[in-house]
């Protein structure tokens, strides 16, 4: 076995399974501080309880969030070795800032906010979830200023040290604000929120077909549904729209194994659906409007879209042979002569060059990222579908009866999650080969001294363990269901019913 | 002082912090294993349940530190303990769903729960012990296995930290609860606090012997007046444990732990790594150092950040101040 793509397998597993309590998180502790204000605005008993209630689904989200995130940290210095030496002096203060600024304010205060709410003053409590939301949205800030740079490095100069060649900061602030950082943190915050509404919307909606705790589920519901019309129109313009424009610019690989173009065009054409047969470098039976993505990526109907080949060889001898952020030649020949060796190209073969834009060409699964791709902005219309939907029904004062839509968002529940996850998958693996774009690979970066089997069992620990925490956390988000939030006054429908007694079963 | 130098002793400050914050936590966990009743297992774990997931917050930053400021020890130490690394992975993720989801089957959990939070230290204590003591390696790599972090005086370094978190755990216990509770947290106070002051010994012993260089760094005045600040401000703890002045007596055990990580940093200066098997071989902290730009962009802001954070973590604390009698859990 390979330990490099064993560590590929475990980081994928790793990072998926984070993604599934972090956008939650964030997401829940926004709608967690908007239910806490509605609260201190209204003062009436219902939101309250709806707060204190979805304080407690926060909790559970927080709780797998924080530990599968202190995985991921180490596994940098476990399996990428030698990705760490390389970008660590950058990669690494991100992360740190992250502890200091954002995981502190975030965990502390949600300790105030499960453990407080029923004995300190509303204030405190308002205010702790204010610093919930800013800390878990500071956090995502920071470890996405690590990613994006990762992404489209800037700021830097490669040297030659005693350990190595390495990346080293020229300027603090500009590498922060690296050109992929604002639309891919506001993409993905936006991602967050609009999943933490869908939660409140779906389980709001779940106990309006039940007929239980009406009250907090109507004002929960109608709070959500605002939320969610908004952010999902908020995800594709302007959000989505600028981090397609940057990723055109300077990850064109990714754009066209995301958009399955093999050829470069002029006027390139959006294609909505079809099958691609990578053998043939074609997309069959494609639907397509017109020009639309040369629009989309540059802003001009005729722009010319580089085809997969063409951007690799763009890549490999623009972003990378030419690169100019090298102490000198030495150390720039040093790099790229380890990353043809990396794939067993000697650097004297005067097809050598050719050979890399191949390697990278290759690297990428242009089906999978073409149908993920499709997965993200197919959902993501359809939220926007759903969300103008709820809030007309709302407007129309037609929302809490409409059975049928209420169940069409009970069971679409999965949906954010999976367009997140869709949305991860297009981005991480849209980057590959690269770790670090035009400096390190997968197979450059990762540790030297780890043996397959080590990697292996670490793996195999991980399927095991992780699939435990899942039905764990699975029992207690039922649990959190069955039990609800706690009754308002004067609402009948309040008390838990029992299932045998529901009408039509179900539960 | 330069900026390596800076952020190696706010790196001992950062670990100090985590050992005087979560370590009292992962003493009442481990304490759990010795209390039958469970309901006062509930009280104790009730003590803790606001606090510790942001006491985790300075062993995520001493890591993230590690990794920013020195990429080049991270990797080679995370790379070359691969396996002992995911161990202590795994054992802070079972911690956190111990503690969180231990009202499922509270028996196994909390047998579970103390178990892992006697690991934690006790591995902690032996990376620890592993880098005072050195480890056999040199320009071709390591020679060694798994088995050569759990040598004996790591072990013995290890012990030395499990024993001081449980004693600082017992000292938050009677500072928390009342009646016979209480009773039971000083005893075991006073227990853990000799096995403390035991290790506490057979640690430096096992210095002079197991690594000669770290010594000498001891025996300096510095070093030496450090020694006894803390064996004094030990001492006096057992002194008010035996007299029921709980408050103070976790203060001191607060405070021991940076005084203590402080010392050990001081014995390695200025070298993170020291060979066993080749006397030449050594890294300091500035062979191994990030970028210059680094060490200096994210100093300023990380201490003044470290003092905000202490100052509403203990705004929190004093929120929840108080005894805890009551036993139920949030979900």
């Amino acid at each position: 076995m390979d330990p490099v793509l064993l560590s590929r397998i475990q980081f994928a597993l790793t990072a998926g399974y984070h993604w599934i309590f972090v956008p939650a998180s964030i997401g829940m502790a926004f709608m967690v501080f908007l239910l806490w204000t509605m609260a201190a605005i209204t003062n009436e008993e219902q939101w309250h309880k709806a707060a204190k209630f979805f304080t407690k689904w926060l909790g559970v989200f927080f709780v797998l969030g924080v530990p599968t995130g202190i995985v991921m940290e180490f596994e940098f210095g476990a399996n990428w070795a030698n990705y760490s030496v390389f970008v660590g002096s950058i990669f690494g203060p991100p992360l740190m800032l992250e502890g200091l600024f954002a995981f502190a304010l975030e965990s502390t205060f949600l300790g105030v906010l499960l453990f407080g709410m029923d004995r300190l003053p509303r204030a405190i409590t308002w205010i702790s979830s204010f610093f919930v939301f800013i800390g878990s949205s500071l956090s995502g800030l920071w470890i996405l200023i690590a990613n994006s740079w990762q992404q489209t490095p800037t700021a830097y100069i490669i040297k030659d040290t005693p350990l190595g060649p390495r990346a080293e900061l020229t300027d603090f602030m500009k590498a922060v604000f690296n050109p992929l950082l604002v639309s891919q943190y506001t993409h993905t915050i936006n991602s967050a929120i609009l999943t933490g509404a869908y939660i409140v919307v779906a389980v709001s909606a779940y106990y309006l077909l039940k007929k239980r705790h009406v009250q907090v589920a109507r004002s929960a519901l109608a709070l959500g549904i605002v939320v969610l019309a908004i952010s999902s129109v908020i995800q594709l313009y302007p959000t989505g729209h600028e981090e397609g424009m940057v990723i055109a610019k300077y990850q064109p690989t990714k754009l066209a194994a995301d958009e399955g173009l093999f050829h470069t065009e002029k006027g390139a054409p959006m294609v909505v659906f079809g099958i691609v047969d990578e053998k043939n470098q074609q997309v069959k039976y494609a639907i397509e409007i017109p020009k639309l993505l040369s629009w989309l990526a540059f802003g001009d109907w005729n722009a010319q879209v580089l085809g997969l080949h063409d951007a690799a060889r763009y890549v490999w001898y623009e972003q990378v042979l030419n690169n100019p952020n090298y102490e000198n030649e030495q150390v720039k020949k040093q790099v790229i002569d380890s990353l043809m060796q990396a794939y067993g190209i000697n650097p004297n073969d005067p097809q050598a060059n050719e050979k890399m834009v191949k390697v990278l060409e290759d690297a990428l699964p242009v089906a999978f990222m073409f149908y993920a791709y499709r997965v993200m902005v197919g959902l993501g219309t359809l939220f926007i579908a759903i969300g103008g939907l709820g809030v007309l029904l709302l407007l129309l004062g037609k929302l809490y009866d409409a059975r049928w839509f209420l169940k069409v968002l009970v069971v679409t529940v999965p949906l954010p999650w999976l367009a997140g996850e869709a949305g991860w998958f297009t981005h991480e693996v849209g980057r590959q080969p690269w770790m670090v774009w035009g400096m390190v690979t997968d197979k450059t970066g990762a540790s030297a001294n780890v043996s397959a089997t080590s990697v292996l069992i670490t793996l195999i620990a991980f399927v095991v363990v992780y699939s435990i925490l899942f039905y764990i956390w699975l029992h207690f988000v039922r649990k959190l269901i069955r039990e609800g939030p706690e009754p308002v006054e004067g609402d009948v429908t309040a008390k838990p019913v029992p299932a045998v007694s529901t009408a039509g079963g179900g539960q | 002082m330069d900026y390596a130098t800076a952020w190696f002793y706010f790196s001992a400050f950062l670990l100090g912090m985590y050992l005087a914050f979560d370590g009292f936590d992962l003493g009442i966990g481990t304490l759990l294993a010795f209390i039958k009743n469970q309901r006062d297992r509930d009280v104790l774990v009730n003590t803790i349940a606001p606090v510790w997931d942001g006491n985790e917050v300075w062993f995520i930053t001493w890591g993230a530190g590690l990794f920013a400021m020195w990429p080049a020890l991270y990797a080679t130490l995370f790379s070359t303990f691969y396996l002992a690394v995911w161990l202590l992975a795994f054992l802070f993720i079972f911690r956190a769903v111990g503690f969180e989801f231990r009202n499922k089957n509270k028996d196994l959990w909390d047998k579970l729960f103390a178990l892992v939070s006697a690991l934690i230290p006790l591995v902690i204590g032996v990376i620890v012990g592993n880098l005072v003591m050195g480890i056999p390696i040199d320009a071709k790599g390591f020679h060694g296995s798994l088995l050569t972090l759990f040598r004996p005086y790591p072990l013995i370094v290890g012990l030395f930290v499990l024993f001081a978190v449980t004693w600082h755990g017992a000292n938050w216990g009677a500072y928390k609860t009342t009646g016979k509770l209480q009773e039971t947290m000083r005893k075991y106070a006073f227990t853990f606090w000799v096995l403390t002051v035991v290790f506490l010994l057979l640690t430096v012993i096992g210095m002079k012997i197991w690594a000669p260089l770290r010594f000498e760094r001891l025996m300096t005045p510095l070093g030496l007046f450090l020694t006894v600040v803390i064996l004094v401000a030990g001492l006096l703890d057992g002194y008010l444990i035996k007299k029921g002045v709980d408050k103070l007596a976790f203060y001191i055990s607060w405070l021991a732990f940076p005084l203590v990580v402080g010392l050990i940093y001081y014995t390695m200066y200025p070298y993170w790594v020291i060979s066993t098997t080749d006397p030449n071989f050594k890294l300091s902290i500035h062979d191994l150092a990030a970028s210059p730009l680094t060490l200096q962009a994210v100093l300023g802001v990380s201490v003044i950040l470290a003092v905000i954070i202490m100052t509403y973590t203990l705004y929190v604390y004093k929120m929840f101040g108080g005894k805890v009698t009551e036993a139920e859990g949030y979900y």
